[in-house]
């Protein structure tokens, strides 16, 4: 498939609900946004509806289209409803129930009634060979046709749709999982087969075992949905290939995804951190985190330098799962969430949300809890008659009548109860903030909050003075963040590959096993561009090179990359290379933990090698001219601050369009649009600048 | 009372104490506090009541607050000042639940004013005494524990003292090891102490100190309420630990439960005398073990601060198992500890059966050490394996899952192979193992570790190997334990307990963990269960046909389809 060279790019994020779709011109810089509604029994359907719509409004047409990245969220959605594939799982002689054993936890502390999930191949689906190869890499047992005979034979009468291997060790050698595969893939053409190490090259067998067991399941359902993506969108015009979009933030061919479908489980709030870290770096913002409060719960993720941390292994619904990803954490704190009173008469404030159905009691569709959103309707925070920019109306005053209720229950007044509710989950998030900036050895003062999502413009400014944080940016199109993430997505894959040794730089085979070990990754890398894993490069490839290290004896690693412009350098110079690394993880350990040991021995764990492909990014210089043209409107409403919610103040009211470039409001102030509302506090003052974006700073003292 | 403030401060407190405990696991050396995060936070007012804790480890539940007493006791005579912090493990003398865990503490002053303190505490995996690990089940008095540190100062005015550093660390096999957990854990006091400063400056004196008097109140109300909620009366139950872990002969554990209006007194009146052994235990960590099953039996919810501990007292005679007088030695205080939960839940299960466990006192802990080549310092695995978890009114047992006072992780098999001379021959569910039950006891588990380039040192101890964790309300015990030897074809059973055993290359440690107890009798068990039990080979057909009386099936899907439920309907005509 060619890629045309059109003016056009098009981001689609497929959510639960909504379909988003952007559209950017590389001729004039405008983009135009599209929200329809998600189609979940076939995800492609939307996307096109959605993409139609945008091509319409833009007056653009689909072979312009050069660029289509595409979020889905088809694999996600398959370990959620537990409707993955039935899958066999073949391990090494005596390690059949690794994936049933886990760690050995129960998973909460105090319960005694929950239960750790149930593996995604259960008991009698899970097989064993004779094999076995060494931690140090010696194959002890080769893997052999005699030995497989069994399983082959009872594949052939039971068949299943995917097949996982996950042998001990492979880590450090994947030949027997190689020689398996090429086993049974002879033996039993057309059934699809992971191995551990394709996932990752990296040790704790649990994690790795898992990740290939979730990648199994989830392989036939995508392959399906992939093959019918690439049938459907020509069959619409768009001859663009549609990359794939991964928890990594990058973006990755169809037939990839097909293969390795684990890569796109935690897209979806990857998305809104790329768009973000996109904006905010336009916007002039290089650290900032990312505060996307939604319905039911609120995402946060740091970024630091453009850059958002990125973590190795995510826990999805239960099961562990290596593929490098956004560091994205979440909490049950929404607009929707609900406020109760506990039996000591304290207000909590979550984890149960109200949803979109009944949702809060101002919906009027039947809620009866007091959410946070009713809360901030009680305060004067929200439009009273309608919000979506008029499209959904609203009952204030229900959102008073079921307060009176929980303020009577905790023995307040009214107000206080309202404030209340929206001081606590405000601490809530706050706790959850500084636990993103302190893992990393941060401090959230010094970085600039991005506000987005439904709620999230409205809170920010509480959850900023809460953290002592400054500076908040609102986005142009709050909901639109997703689908620009899509957007200005790279091209890339990652690997990794696990080698646990001392790092002395002056020891030759140490150095050659490093050399060795990036090399083996290049090769995947190459091997992955060959098969066209990256679609058609218009570029050349970029190669990012990082090593996780430790102090010896430690059990936690800190990713290092390697000096930019230095990728290259690990061949003839390692020594240098690595040395540069291990002075930078020092460093990275100061700052990270508060004390770093010069003289300590330290350990290269992980190999990390990020092979990619740049495309040039857009400039949305056009963003607010494309909407300047709308009447200024302005209104005012009657208020009540946190801090003293028992009398009222005058408020400011503006719709976000009518917001010139420039322009200086200062608070209190409302500010509203379609997607979101903006709360500007007293003693703070939102500026817009020429993209379009609000940036509310404290007002010095 | 501000409601609202307090429950704010009450989340930035959490923070805090989330952010010590991140801090600790982050910067220790060990992979036991690492990998197994076996450390508590937490953070105290200046009267030295818990506000809040982030408890990974139950039993840490209680084991700061003596020594955060004395360190409060410390601050009184001008004797601990700003920067200062203290450590302590001795259960004797400062609140310690055995020497391997060891709490720092320190105080917090903002303008002079103590505000609070913050603590932590963590397990070392090595403090000396008679065996590699320090843990050991055949000392005969604290001496052999390892080193007791009664209330010491260990950092001044932010430094940290060489002299009391050099003591610690020549006590231990592993110095370096130690040196970093140590730092760790002053690294994550200096951070609290910081941050529950800058709180209080911010929220103000008078505020701060009315929103934790109202955390309190407000948990202590919550805690009576759902006291209230539960039958009334008085409820007792006895078992038995299966010996001292050295002399055969099991030793009686009795409780009664007195639930009273929105109290609860336990008593231990019965219980055997104190050992010459390792088992005992003090007060401190039978109100660790009381404090989490009253939790998760009232409300799993409910904070753990000094407002839930009120409503709670427990009468332990003097001299017994559970109120060992010195010198004794606590080194193995667990399992009488987690015996003493699993009997508060027996007691409990006839007012409240909805909300209790059977038997799941089931584990084995194994200590491998020694030399790997040439390697100056000496390496020490440090595992537990841990039998099933009991059933409940509505779910078979967790399998091979920790229950009650712990819930630390299993060490990966590819970490303690790249690390240690070992390699694990096999790690697997332990068939027929559950106790039999309309609900079944979780299974246990196998695990098989083979030395391989050297002789290697072993200590194992454990629980559920004579007396079987017990069932409820008719269902069945689980099965026992057992530790073997294999030297080739031969297979030797091991004693329960078994210090500095050596391991010669090519021989392996063959561990059976015990399983949970039933609930509830085993022949109301749903014949899908048991069918679907038989299928996943979770029990044997024979098994079934024992425990169930269910019809031998013939294979997967037979048995599924037919086999159980044809002879369960034939049995039923015929009665």
């Amino acid at each position: 498939m060619t890629r045309s060279h059109g003016r056009l790019r098009i981001g689609v994020d497929v959510g639960g609900t909504f379909t988003d779709v952007s559209l950017y011109d590389d001729d004039s810089g405008r983009i135009w946004g599209a929200k329809v509604p998600t189609d979940v029994t076939a995800q492609d359907r939307g996307m096109v509806t959605g993409i139609a719509q945008a091509l319409a409004d833009a007056a653009g047409r689909a072979d312009d289209v050069s660029f289509l990245g595409h979020g889905t969220t088809v694999a996600l959605n398959a370990l959620l409803e537990r409707k993955g594939a039935r899958i066999a799982f073949l391990t090494t002689a005596g390690f059949r129930d690794v994936l049933e054993l886990a760690r050995q936890q129960r998973p909460e502390l105090y319960n005694f009634f929950v239960h750790r999930p149930a593996p995604l191949a259960p008991r009698e689906q899970r097989f064993e060979v004779a094999e076995r190869t060494s931690a140090e890499g010696e194959i002890l047992t080769t893997v052999s046709a005699r030995a497989l005979a069994t399983l082959i034979r009872r594949l052939r009468c039971d068949p299943v749709d995917a097949l996982a291997i996950a042998f001990l060790n492979s880590y450090r050698n994947p030949e027997n999982e190689r020689r398996a595969k090429a086993i049974l893939e002879a033996a039993l053409p057309g059934l699809p087969i992971s191995c551990s190490h394709e996932i990752a090259q990296e040790f704790r067998e649990f994690e790795r075992f898992s990740s290939v067991a979730m990648n199994a399941y989830l392989l036939p359902k995508v392959a399906r949905y992939m093959t019918r993506l690439e049938k459907t969108l020509p069959e619409h015009g768009l001859r663009a290939a549609p990359l794939i979009f991964q928890s990594n933030g990058a973006v990755m061919a169809a037939s990839l995804a097909a293969r390795e479908p684990v890569r796109t489980l935690m897209s979806g709030p990857a998305g809104g951190v790329l768009g973000a870290a996109y904006v905010s770096t336009e916007a002039g913002f290089d650290d900032v985190i990312t505060f996307d409060m939604g319905g039911t719960s609120t995402d946060v993720a740091l970024i630091e330098d453009g850059k958002p941390s990125v973590t190795s292994t995510r826990n999805l619904d239960g099961y562990p799962v290596i593929s490098p990803s956004f560091d994205v954490r979440s909490i049950g704190a929404g607009g929707g969430s609900i406020a109760w009173v506990d039996a000591g008469r304290f207000i909590k404030v979550g984890p149960q949300s109200a949803g979109a159905e009944p949702g809060p009691a101002c919906y009027g569709r039947g809620g009866e809890d007091v959410t946070v959103t009713d809360a901030d309707m009680a305060l004067g925070y929200l439009n009273p008659e309608a919000i979506l920019g008029g499209r959904m109306p609203v009952d204030h005053k229900r959102s008073l009548s079921v307060l009176e209720r929980l303020a009577e229950c905790a023995g307040l007044d009214v107000w206080t109860a309202a404030a209340g509710v929206v001081q606590i989950v405000t601490a809530n998030i706050a706790r959850l903030v500084r636990l993103v900036a302190f893992e990393r050895g941060r401090d959230p003062r010094d970085f600039t909050l991005v506000a987005f999502g439904g709620a999230g413009p409205l809170h920010a400014g509480l959850v900023a003075r809460e953290l002592g944080i400054r500076k908040i940016l609102v986005p142009a199109h709050p909901g639109l963040l997703c689908a620009v993430g899509m957007l200005v997505a790279d091209l890339r894959a990652d690997f990794s590959k696990t080698l646990v040794c001392d790092m002395r730089l002056g020891d030759t085979s140490v150095m050659g096993a490093v050399v060795g070990a990036v090399e083996d990754l290049q090769q995947l890398g190459r091997r992955a561009i060959g098969e066209g894993a990256l679609g058609a490069p218009m570029a050349a490839p970029y190669t990012r090179l990082s090593f996780d290290l430790r102090y010896k004896g430690q059990n936690y690693e800190i990713t290092v990359p390697v000096r930019e412009g230095r990728d290259i350098a690990i061949h003839h110079e390692p020594s240098t290379v690595l040395g540069e690394a291990v002075a930078d993880f020092h460093r990275l350990h100061e700052r990270i933990y508060g004390h770093a040991s010069a003289d300590a021995p330290v350990q290269l764990v992980t190999v990390r090698l990020g092979v990619g492909i740049a495309h040039p990014k857009p400039h949305l210089a056009g963003l607010a001219a494309a909407s300047v043209a709308e009447p200024p409107s302005v209104g005012r409403r009657s208020i009540r601050l946190v801090e003293v919610p028992d009398v009222s103040v005058d408020c400011l009211v503006r719709a976000r369009h009518s917001v010139k470039p420039g322009e200086t409001i200062a608070g209190p102030a409302i500010i509203e649009q379609m997607d979101s509302t903006s709360l500007v506090l007293r003693g703070q003052v939102a500026v817009a600048d020429s993209s379009g974006n609000l940036v509310i700073s404290e007002i010095d003292s | 009372m501000n409601v609202i403030l307090s429950e704010v401060v009450n989340q930035l407190l959490l923070a805090v104490a989330e952010e010590m405990g991140i801090a600790l696991k982050k910067t220790a050396f060990s992979p036991n506090i690492k990998e197994r995060a076996d450390c508590s936070t937490a953070i105290f007012d200046p009267r030295g009541q818990v506000v809040v804790q982030a408890a990974h480890i139950p039993i840490h539940l209680s084991s700061m607050i003596g020594l955060v007493e004395r360190a409060a006791a410390l601050v009184g005579r001008g004797e601990l000042v700003a920067g200062d912090m203290v450590l302590g493990n001795d259960p004797f003398t400062c609140g310690g639940s055995h020497l391997n865990d060891i709490a720092v503490a320190m105080p917090v002053f903002t303008n002079g004013e103590l505000v609070g303190f913050v603590a932590n505490i963590a397990h070392h995996s090595d403090v000396g005494g008679r065996v590699a690990g320090s843990e050991v089940g055949d000392n005969t008095e604290i001496f052999q524990d390892g080193i007791r540190l009664p209330v010491l100062t260990v950092v001044r005015s932010g430094a940290v003292d060489l002299q009391v550093m050099e003591l610690l660390l020549i006590n231990t096999r592993t110095p370096g090891e130690r040196q970093g957990d140590f730092n760790a854990q002053f690294a994550a006091n200096a951070l609290g102490a910081r941050k529950v400063a800058e709180l209080y400056a911010r929220v103000g004196g008078a505020a701060y100190r009315d929103a934790i008097e109202a955390l309190l109140a407000s948990t202590e109300a919550r805690t009576r309420a759902a006291i209230r909620a539960l039958p009334r009366g008085t409820y007792r139950a006895d078992g038995l630990l299966d010996d001292d872990g050295v002399h055969p002969g099991a030793l009686p554990l009795v409780v009664r439960v007195d639930i009273r209006d929105g109290d609860v007194v336990f008593d231990f009146s019965g219980t055997s005398a104190q050992v010459a052994t390792s088992i005992n235990a003090t007060p401190i960590s039978v109100m660790a073990g009381i404090y989490y099953v009253m939790r998760a039996i009232l409300d799993p919810s409910l904070p753990t601060n000094a407002g839930f501990y009120r409503p709670f007292q427990a009468e332990i005679p003097r001299g017994t198992l559970l109120n060992a007088m010195p010198p004794a030695s606590v080194a193995v205080r667990f399992r009488s500890v987690q015996t003493a939960v699993d009997l508060v839940c027996k007691a409990l299960a006839e007012a409240v059966p909805d909300r209790v466990v059977a038997g799941s006192r089931g584990w084995w802990g194994v200590i491998i050490s020694g030399q790997d080549g040439g390697a100056a310092e000496s390496f020490v695995d440090y595992e537990a394996h841990v039998g099933g978890g009991g059933a409940t009114s509505s779910n078979d047992g967790w399998d091979a899952t920790w229950s009650h006072c712990s819930n630390s992780s299993n060490l990966p098999i590819e970490v303690l192979e790249a690390e240690y001379p070992l390699r694990v021959v096999r790690y697997a569910l332990r068939p027929d193992s559950g106790g039999a039950g309309r609900f079944r006891g979780g299974l246990g588990c196998i695990r098989e570790i083979e030395a391989t380039r050297g002789p290697v040192v072993f200590s194992i101890r454990g629980d559920g190997y004579r007396v079987a964790p017990h069932g409820l309300l008719g269902g069945g015990p689980g099965a026992t334990g057992a530790v073997y030897r294999r030297t080739g074809a031969r297979r030797r059973r091991l004693p329960a307990t078994v210090v500095n055993g050596v391991l010669a290359p090519g021989e392996v440690l063959e561990i059976l963990s015990p399983g949970g107890g039933g609930f509830g009798p085993a022949r109301a068990r749903d014949p899908r269960l048991t069918a679907a039990d038989v299928a996943a080979e979770k029990i044997t057909a024979a098994y079934a046909k024992r425990a169930y009386g269910a019809g031998a099936p013939l294979g997967p899907v037979a048995a599924k389809e037919s086999g159980t439920y044809t002879a369960r309907k034939r049995r039923r005509s015929r009665a």
